[in-house]
């Protein structure tokens, strides 16, 4: 499977190919002899491309890579690529009714009507089954409107919140803080 | 090929800070049991010890391991809530530890507590700690040096069928399997304790200190007249030059040791059962991050994608049916390069859980994948509308197909267990390889307040037919002791001292418990899938 790389807003698919001869990479459809050798200090390598060397220094943190090449410092992003095409293909987040995943009682409400929320942000708290489970936004958008107060008791199926989609601007506002780790990184 | 958990937690926000500062606390009273368990012990008793020229039970298995190799001791905490506290890991060390290069369980008496005498926990831990060699076909070292049976407590440690007389049969079973087994006699085994270093097909004695005998001179005057003195009846010259019982004698303990390292590194390897492999590589996100994720209360869910992305290989989970029976997380990983199939609750299992469970249960056990549990589980869903639609029926397929799935299967006390959902994630009734517990883990019949608040209400009934009118502070005076007791025999402290799992672990040690578990485990070849009749 191959991993798309992402250089300075550039994406490049890459497939990693292992020969006999030697391993080469197929960057965006064109093959490409490589190797990667580690050298003896820490984080560096010599990287062997077409037959030309270069010493290089890798440093990597999950996903990300940060490498330092004849003086200057890239941030090198692998994406899986079913990943991405889950990304892609993901609705953008529109109306949607929230609703009991099992019968229970509200705990606490803390959507506000009219107000703007960003993925994963804690909209109301429900127990059921002596376990409290806290319902959170599947994706930035507005809440349109509460059903339920505090203290309420709900069978399962029953609404709690409509969400509506906002306007391209305020996704994007919401979307800059994101809260996963990859995106939380900078170079 | 896997993905990556992507973390939602908010290493900033109040929850992660408070959940935080509440586990860390659990986990430095843990530490702080634990030590006390293995190093406290009152001065007078180390100085006979030293008096006698012996070591330390831990500088004995310190000397016996590999050095910088890990030790994976099990039930630390044994006993801890009974016989006043006395018996210390239930006087005796047990561990999975290697020796000349070979993974070997350990089970060190520990004579620095009233002379290595056995409690009934102590048995049990015993029985448990060769239960585990058998499953898992390690061979074993024992340290000898038991006084034998603590005689006010004999009834209930001698007669039944996991009593004192299980840790001879199961010496006897591990030897027919070709699992060897040595023993190191650094105290006198008398009575029943003879049978270790005599069942077992090497031993060594030690000069001076060790001894071997069905009666001890004590009894053999009571019984004979015979008055003779214990190297005379049974000492490492009359076992190793004349009686056969014991194979090599040694002047030192330390000779003791090396000579068993020597013994083991004769001992043959075995193969390991095939399971898919890669190389192994720490998870992207901190394992200590998990003290922010386990709520200080117990009714709060959290997920539990967030548990298995700090525990396995690069965080990769390849989850399956993501969208269906939310409540329980199924899913592939490595741990330590080692493929598994995780279960782990994410709320109340109702039918659509039961019903995704026993299928992925089914298909690990078909391709032959190890099956990690991790708990947090109120129970099954209850209510007219589930009990119309069969959730007795699929929580039964899910218990019967993990009874009955030959690979093995490893189970983390991770939060709650409650109720049937215990059975159906693997609880200690169904024989799972290992199970280990976190220190907030609780554990019973159905949550610590319900329970007590059951049980007060029954009580206050009771008196109340008996023609008591009872004021308020009457039922709280009944209520309190009632919540108090059961609230104690749900923390994992109660469970870990009944030996209900394998011992209590900080979190952050999950991911190396886990992977040694498993490599031991796959020294037993797994057997063929097969199940009963699932009530479909």
């Amino acid at each position: 499977m191959g991993y798309d790389f992402e250089l300075t807003n550039e994406t490049s698919l890459v497939h990693p190919v292992h020969h006999q001869a030697g391993d080469t990479l197929a960057i965006n459809g064109q093959s490409i002899r490589a190797a990667l050798t580690p050298g003896l200090a820490t984080a560096e390598y010599f990287l062997d491309i077409d037959g030309e060397r270069e010493r290089v220094f890798i440093a990597t943190r999950a996903d990300t890579h940060y490498i330092h090449w004849r003086g200057r410092a890239y941030r090198v992003d692998a994406i899986n690529a079913l990943e991405r095409a889950r990304r892609a293909a993901e609705p953008s987040g529109g109306a949607e009714i929230l609703s009991a995943p099992m019968p229970g009682t509200v705990v606490e409400v803390v959507a506000l009507e009219g107000s703007t929320v960003e993925t994963g942000a804690l909209l109301l708290t429900i127990e059921s089954m002596k376990l409290q489970t806290k319902i959170t936004a599947p994706h930035p958008a507005r809440v349109a409107e509460v059903y339920v107060l505090a203290g309420a008791t709900f069978d399962q199926g029953a609404p709690f919140i409509r969400l509506e989609a906002i306007d391209d601007d305020v996704m994007e506002a919401a979307q800059a803080t994101p809260n996963t780790r990859n995106g939380a990184d900078s170079p | 090929m896997m993905r990556r958990i992507e973390s939602r937690i908010d290493q900033r926000g109040p929850d992660f800070q408070r959940f935080r500062k509440a586990n860390l606390e659990r986990v430095s009273e843990f530490r702080r049991r634990q030590e006390e368990a293995r190093f406290e012990r009152p001065e007078r008793d180390m100085k006979r010890l030293a008096h006698h020229g012996k070591n330390f039970v831990r500088d004995r298995i310190k000397l016996l391991l590999d050095p910088g190799t890990p030790f994976l001791e099990l039930s630390s905490l044994a006993a801890n809530s009974e016989y006043g506290g006395d018996a210390k890991s239930a006087s005796v060390v047990t561990g999975i530890g290697v020796v000349s290069g070979r993974e070997v369980m350990i089970r060190a008496d520990d004579p620095s507590i009233k002379a290595g005498a056995w409690y009934p926990l102590t048995v049990k831990k015993n029985v448990r700690c060769l239960d585990i060699a058998i499953e898992n076909r390690l061979p074993v070292v024992h340290m000898c040096d038991s006084a034998g049976g603590f005689l006010p407590l004999q009834a209930e440690m001698f007669a039944d069928r996991t009593s004192a007389g299980r840790i001879f049969r199961n010496q006897s079973i591990l030897s027919k399997m070709g699992v060897p087994q040595l023993s190191l006699v650094f105290g006198q085994c008398t009575a029943g304790g003879a049978y270790i270093p005599s069942l077992s097909d090497y031993c060594v004695i030690l000069r001076g200190n060790g001894g071997i005998f069905l009666g001890g001179p004590p009894l053999v005057k009571a019984a004979t007249g015979e008055i003779v003195d214990a190297d005379t009846l049974g000492g490492a010259d009359v076992h190793t030059q004349i009686s056969g019982v014991a194979d090599y004698p040694a002047n030192s303990e330390e000779e003791a040791i090396l000579l068993g390292r020597e013994i083991v590194s004769n001992w043959n390897r075995t193969d390991k059962a095939q399971i898919e492999r890669r190389d192994p590589e720490p998870p992207v996100y901190d394992p200590a991050e998990l003290y922010g994720i386990v709520p200080n209360d117990i009714k709060i869910q959290f997920d539990m994608r967030e548990v298995i992305a700090r525990i396995v290989d690069g965080s990769y989970f390849h989850e399956y049916q993501p969208d269906y029976g939310k409540t329980l997380i199924c899913g592939y990983a490595y741990i330590w390069g080692q493929k598994v199939g995780i279960l782990g609750n994410n709320g109340v299992l109702f039918n659509d859980s039961s019903l995704k469970g026993a299928h992925f249960i089914e298909l690990c056990d078909k391709n032959r994948t190890p099956l990690v549990f991790l708990q947090n589980i109120t129970g099954f869903m209850v209510g007219r509308e589930y009990e119309a639609r069969g959730i007795c029926k699929d929580g039964a397929k899910f218990i019967m197909t993990q009874s009955g799935a030959s690979v093995p299967k490893f189970t983390v006390m991770v939060n709650g267990s409650f109720g049937a959902g215990n059975y159906g994630l693997c609880g200690r009734a169904y024989d799972g390889r290992f199970i280990f517990s976190w220190p907030n883990h609780q554990i019973g019949i159905m949550g610590a307040e319900q329970a007590a608040n059951t049980l007060a209400e029954v009580k206050v009934r009771q008196l109340e037919r008996a023609g008591e009118t009872l004021s308020d502070e009457d039922i709280e005076a009944i209520r309190q002791p009632v919540i108090e007791s059961y609230a104690r025999e749900s923390s994992a402290y109660y469970a870990t001292s009944h030996l209900w799992d394998d011992g209590i672990i900080d979190p952050v040690d999950t991911r190396n418990a886990l992977g040694l578990a498993i490599s031991v485990s796959l020294n037993t070849p797994i057997e063929e899938p097969s199940y009963g009749v699932l009530r479909l």
